[in-house]
């Protein structure tokens, strides 16, 4: 994996954590909402405002409804020029 | 007199650990949805362990996904000391289940609705660009009408406190500036709206949340960013929830009577520029300049507080002479030694003060808020005495004022004038206290005072101040009950019951309207549904005269019984033996606490001597 990509990954990481107040989920670049119980539709709000905090980007209402994976978060996030 | 600065058990706490004080380090009402929902997740997990908090049943109904806002809405409510149990409603269909007697919302059985309107709520179709004034009147109108409706839809349901939001401005101005000149604007007609609403909520007793207040601190264009409705239907930008959940937290603890009545001061670098013991009182910084400017400014906004009737106070390490001679001599010192009601200067240490002040006021230390710039001094008191509220003051006077206010310790739901009178009144009774402490013979103290007492019916001129009394007495309060001014004229008008207020003057002062009773028919018995007495005038004999004025009243209604009721609170033991001085027996236990019954029929005795009536006793 890019290393751009694998800190990119490290930072989401922290950002599912945090939010989710449990340092001991697993979130690899694998991750979907499916393998997630607390990734509910509300959490998915709660995501998307936490990524747009973390990386400083705003998504349109496209882009939110598609962030239904780390690997989904991780594109969109490259799309934007992030800096890692 | 009674201390109760040690009697009363913090929310959240077991023993001296407050479980809520890592939260509470953390929280902060201007900190982004993120944050708020990462510390309201962490107080789910901990919530189920918590003690001492209050039930708090409200009904949050509006358009939108509230899912969201509840969460940190809970967060501020737990901090505030309530156990939450928060009801939203199915989506978009509050106005159904309000109409609905069967609804969810009804089943639930809330003990306080929040009409959780926003700007979105309210459109005015009939006012076109350009429309005649009449047009826009009638459509303000028509606008707040259906909000009126709703609360008197929902009181027939389930008569309990009713909250309405206000409506926030439009961040869009059509015309720029032009927006704020004409009639037909939405800006124009939103505002309008909500001076109409304002008077419409005083008319029905429903409380007012300034959300457009709320609106305006965030910042407008932030607030209304419309892709968190498009995207997820928020109803206002989520990184300002923490700022209305803060606020609404502090504004149903007030209407539950937890607001703050007391701020107590420091002298040197919080009323004025550095120390007077050192710079004397020509080398404080107070009046002009940047830094004495800022200081006046402070002091200004102390006395609009007490002018509303916050009692101030002073804890300062000073000599006692020195400290008074700022207050005497300084010609830009604005705070007044009137306008003190205790001061205390000495060398001891500030939380032993504290102690004495509140058991002076004979207010709890939960009602007081201690502001001082010295970061030492506050950690001190924050941890000997976690009751007292300390808000962390900045290192820049000029920033006094808005942190003190920001901190939202004094919401109010009414103002009388015993509100502007109040530090009067506590100055007057520190005046009897002396007396007292100068008197070794108590029944010679209670005869010098010279009482006079007098009583009433719940009249249009007495109902604020009654129900004001209901609002914020604690600790004499068996019951604990909160009628709204509309609740207690209801109660009055049956002409079952009895509902009566009491006043008291001593050759001190007057102190108004002190006590206030509510007898409720039950079956052939007369329960007395509150019985309220201002904490100033304790053990003086009146509780004594009360009893037999309602024992009168019983017996003139030709009722044989009367029903006392003990409901205990972490705030009303000093009443707990209340119903046993004054004759009753124990009758049972009921779900909320006990029952108490007299039987009317054999002899009362006269208990209090010392008090005579002004007006003669009861009419009807």
């Amino acid at each position: 994996m890019l290393d751009v990509r694998r800190s990119l990954l490290e930072r989401v990481q922290r950002v599912f954590h945090e939010a989710l107040d449990d340092d001991s989920l697993e979130i690899t670049k694998d991750t979907r909402q499916a393998d997630l119980q607390e990734w509910d539709s509300l959490f998915q709000i709660t995501l998307i405002l936490a990524i747009e905090k973390e990386f400083g980007v705003r998504f349109g209402a496209k882009d939110a409804s598609q962030l239904v994976s780390v690997h989904a978060i991780l594109d969109l996030l490259e799309t934007k020029n992030v800096q890692p | 007199m009674t201390d109760h600065s040690e009697t009363l058990p913090l929310p959240g706490t077991v023993g001296r650990t407050d479980l809520l004080g890592p939260l509470r380090a953390a929280a902060d009402p201007t900190a982004p949805f993120f944050s708020q929902a990462t510390l309201a997740r962490r107080l789910k997990k901990i919530l189920p362990e918590v003690p001492n908090l209050r039930p708090l049943r409200i009904a949050v109904l509006g358009n939108g996904t509230l899912d969201l806002f509840a969460e940190v809405l809970r967060l501020w409510l737990v901090l505030e000391g309530f156990r939450p149990e928060i009801y939203l409603g199915a989506y978009g269909a509050f106005r159904q289940e309000i109409l609905d007697s069967q609804s969810a919302l009804y089943e639930f059985r809330p003990d306080t609705v929040w009409l959780f309107a926003t700007g979105r709520d309210v459109c005015f179709p009939e006012v076109v660009f350009g429309a005649d004034a009449s047009v826009c009147e009638a459509a303000i109108t028509t606008a707040a009408s259906e909000w009126r409706n709703w609360w008197r839809r929902l009181r027939t349901e389930r008569p309990i406190p009713i909250i309405q939001n206000n409506f926030e401005s439009p961040a869009v101005r059509v015309f720029g500036h032009y927006d704020a000149v004409v009639p037909w604007s939405r800006t124009n007609l939103i505002h309008r709206l909500n001076l109409v609403l304002s008077e419409a909520v005083r008319g029905d007793n429903v409380a007012l949340f300034d959300l457009a207040h709320d609106a305006s601190t965030f910042g407008l264009s932030r607030w209304h960013e419309e892709r968190h409705w498009h995207q997820s239907k928020q109803p206002f930008a989520p990184d300002a929830f923490g700022l209305v959940a803060f606020h609404a937290a502090r504004f149903l603890g007030a209407m539950k009577g937890t607001a703050r009545k007391c701020v107590v001061l420091d002298l040197d670098n919080t009323l004025w520029g550095g120390v007077i013991g050192d710079d004397g009182l020509e080398g404080i910084l107070l009046g002009n300049g940047p830094e004495g400017e800022a200081f006046v400014a402070f002091q200004d906004y102390l006395l609009s507080l007490r002018a509303r009737g916050i009692l101030l106070a002073i804890c300062s390490k000073n000599d006692t002479a020195i400290a008074r001679e700022a207050f005497l001599k300084h010609p830009a010192m604005r705070v007044q030694l009137q306008d003190i009601a205790v001061f205390c200067a000495n060398w001891e240490n500030k939380v032993d003060n504290l102690r004495q002040i509140a058991a002076t006021l004979n207010i709890g230390l939960d009602t007081l808020v201690f502001v001082d710039d010295n970061p030492i001094e506050r950690e001190l008191v924050r941890s000997a005495l976690p009751e007292v509220a300390v808000p962390e003051m900045p290192s820049d006077p000029a920033e006094y004022v808005e942190v003190l206010a920001a901190g939202r310790f004094f919401e109010a739901l009414s103002f009388s004038p015993v509100d502007v009178a109040r530090t009067r009144l506590y100055r007057e009774n520190a005046q009897r206290e002396a007396a007292r402490a100068a008197t070794t013979d108590i029944t010679n103290f209670l005869r010098d005072l010279d009482m006079e007492a007098d009583n009433g019916p719940a009249d249009a001129f007495h109902l604020p101040r009654m129900a004001q009394l209901l609002a914020r007495t604690n600790q004499f309060h068996p019951t604990t009950t909160r009628h709204s001014e509309a609740e207690l004229a209801a109660l009055a008008a049956d002409s079952r019951g009895w509902v009566r207020w009491f006043s008291l003057r001593d050759r001190f002062g007057d102190h108004g309207l002190v006590s206030v009773v509510v007898l409720q028919s039950e079956g052939n018995a007369l329960a007395i549904d509150s019985w309220v007495m201002s904490c100033r005038v304790f053990s003086r004999g009146l509780e004594e005269l009360v009893f037999l004025e309602m024992v009168r009243a019983a017996r003139k209604l030709e009722v044989t019984r009367l029903i006392g009721r003990y409901r205990p609170t972490s705030k009303n033991r000093p009443v707990a033996d209340l119903f046993q001085r004054m004759g009753f027996t124990l009758d049972g236990v009921e779900e909320e606490g006990t029952r108490w019954i007299l039987d009317l029929s054999s002899p009362i005795p006269d208990l209090s001597p010392f008090i005579r009536w002004r007006s003669p006793g009861l009419p009807t």
